[in-house]
């Protein structure tokens, strides 16, 4: 939980040491006393010490505790990337953790992940199960499951986490929290451990959009920040109906090519939400969906193998059996298919935005197509295991990493187990800022209580 | 492998041994077929380039 002391947003925190209500050092003490007394959720590889020297209280971050995934070099550490390596030094720093260390934000753990960030779920063979702070029994989605579980637990206020296939969005919906995936290559990935680089983007969670639109300012270039928010401040995302004015809405809530259909319970619920927000909005057709699903899985399983051949070819084990089973698959796919789905990229993806966001600002899909599952449903190891669960996960999360679009996943409400429902928001490439504008007045009419 | 057909699995596993052998791992006949599956499902569809083909038409 939230130091108890401290307020569960960073906004809320940031005002509070303005106030003088608690110091920058005492926030920061607060949190790692929580992190450091906690490890029954599973999501922690490693502990950083604190700083000798508190940043400066004017700095927009002071105060503010992060932990992020371990596929980022962070102070002067390598990343694990789930394999249960001991600790290695490293003399890199990843761009984005510096940049949030540079605007004031405290360093206090590397988070766990789904080994080499493959998998949908949060199972690593080198590691536990994490669990999730909603429900011991439901799944963790992955890859940055570690993310997910500290935000949603209240061990910090946001986390760094990447995104190839799904990787922030999946475990964001399963844990009721905000996963928000940039337009891919404005947050640099210098210093990230890559999976695919064709696809990977750098992404955020957090507790809502305002705070991942305060981490996602401080964790830009100046340059880009300087595009992205102009001269807008921290408060540049609050909420308000001024966000929504004027605002266009297409929706897809299911598909027959999505690859898992939506179930009954989750479609009535995205259809309520967007009534209860009171937005009309145009039914989006989606062509084109299977293509770019196929592509980004051509794409991803190809630019994986080529990382992982040489070591899988020295030593077969050297990386479980789901990371092993893509890289092999990567190993025999045509060259003329991944060079068809790299050069159709642009002209799909041009195709895409002047068709479904001609009329439209913002598209909605969901992000999962099923309530949040047992683990059991989705442990490979379980005899409970289903396949087609599994992969559901995927279903609407692929084609958004081909097309490099922004994309954010908030929680809407509770479903019968009072597990998260979450609905996806998708934007114009460079429309971060509004999406998460949009994203902020929208999560308003959820009905999820905030928990941490 | 444009000569390999994707609707024969035999074949195709067979085509993913050799492969994989010939980049030095030594995957077993099972991991073999079950890539094999894989590239069954990742091949290209005649009905998804007919989709494609219609998008860029009503763009």
């Amino acid at each position: 939980m939230t130091p108890a002391r401290l307020p569960s947003t960073i906004s809320g925190l940031r005002a509070l040491i303005a106030q003088g209500g608690v110091s920058v050092d005492e926030a920061i003490r607060a949190q790692a006393d929580v992190l450091n007394g906690e490890d029954r959720y599973r999501c922690i590889t490693h502990r950083f010490a604190l700083p000798k020297i508190y940043p400066a209280s004017r700095l927009p971050l002071a105060g503010v505790g992060l932990a992020h995934k371990d596929i980022f070099h962070m102070s002067g550490r390598s990343p694990d990337c789930g394999t249960g390596r001991s600790f290695r030094a490293s003399r890199k720093n990843a761009a984005t953790i510096k940049r949030l260390q540079d605007q004031g934000a405290t360093l206090l753990a590397a988070l766990t992940m789904a080994e080499h960030a493959c998998g949908a779920t949060g199972e690593n063979p080198n590691l536990p199960l994490p669990l999730n702070p909603i429900d011991p029994d439901a799944m963790v989605g992955g890859s940055s499951s570690g993310s997910a579980v500290a935000v949603a637990a209240g061990l910090c206020y946001g986390s760094l986490g990447s995104d190839t296939a799904g990787s922030v969005r999946i475990p964001a919906a399963t844990c009721g929290i905000v996963g928000f995936k940039p337009t891919r290559g404005l947050l640099r990935a210098a210093g990230v451990a890559p999976l695919a680089p064709s696809l990977d983007t750098v992404g955020i969670l957090a507790r809502s959009p305002e705070d991942a639109a305060i981490l996602f300012q401080c964790a830009l270039a100046r340059e880009t920040r300087l595009r992205i928010f102009g001269g807008q401040g921290g408060a540049a995302v609050d909420g308000s109906a001024g966000a929504a004015s004027g605002v266009r809405l297409c929706h897809a809530f299911s598909h027959k090519d999505a690859g898992a259909a939506v179930h009954g319970d989750i479609h009535e619920a995205l259809v309520c939400f967007l009534a209860t927000v009171g937005f009309e909005s145009m039914p989006a057709s989606l062509p084109c969906l299977a293509l770019m699903n196929r592509y980004a899985d051509i794409m991803l399983r190809v630019e994986m193998s080529a990382m992982h051949l040489r070591s899988l070819a020295c030593n077969f084990n050297s990386i479980g059996a789901g990371a092993r089973a893509l890289a092999l698959t990567g190993a025999c796919i045509p060259s003329a298919w991944y060079t068809e789905a790299l050069s159709r990229r642009a002209a799909i993806t041009r195709s895409f935005i002047d068709y479904t966001f001609a009329a439209a600002d913002f598209l909605a899909i969901p992000a999962l197509p099923d309530p949040v599952p047992d683990w059991r449903l989705v442990h490979t190891a379980s005899v409970d295991f289903s396949a087609k669960a599994l992969l559901g996960l995927f279903s609407w999360m692929r084609f958004v990493n081909y097309l490099g679009l922004p994309a954010i996943v908030l929680p809407i409400g509770l479903d019968r187990r009072a597990r998260p429902v979450s609905i996806q928001l998708i934007a114009r490439p460079g429309d971060d800022l509004r999406l998460l504008q949009f994203a902020a007045y929208v999560m308003g009419f959820s009905e999820q209580p905030l928990r941490v | 492998m444009s000569e390999v057909k994707y609707s024969h699995r035999p074949e195709l596993a067979a085509y993913v041994m050799w492969t994989l052998h010939s980049q030095g791992i030594q995957a077993t006949a099972a991991q073999c077929q079950a890539v094999a599956k894989d590239l069954v499902r990742l091949a290209p569809a005649r009905s998804a380039d007919h989709d494609s083909a219609a998008m860029t038409r009503q763009a």
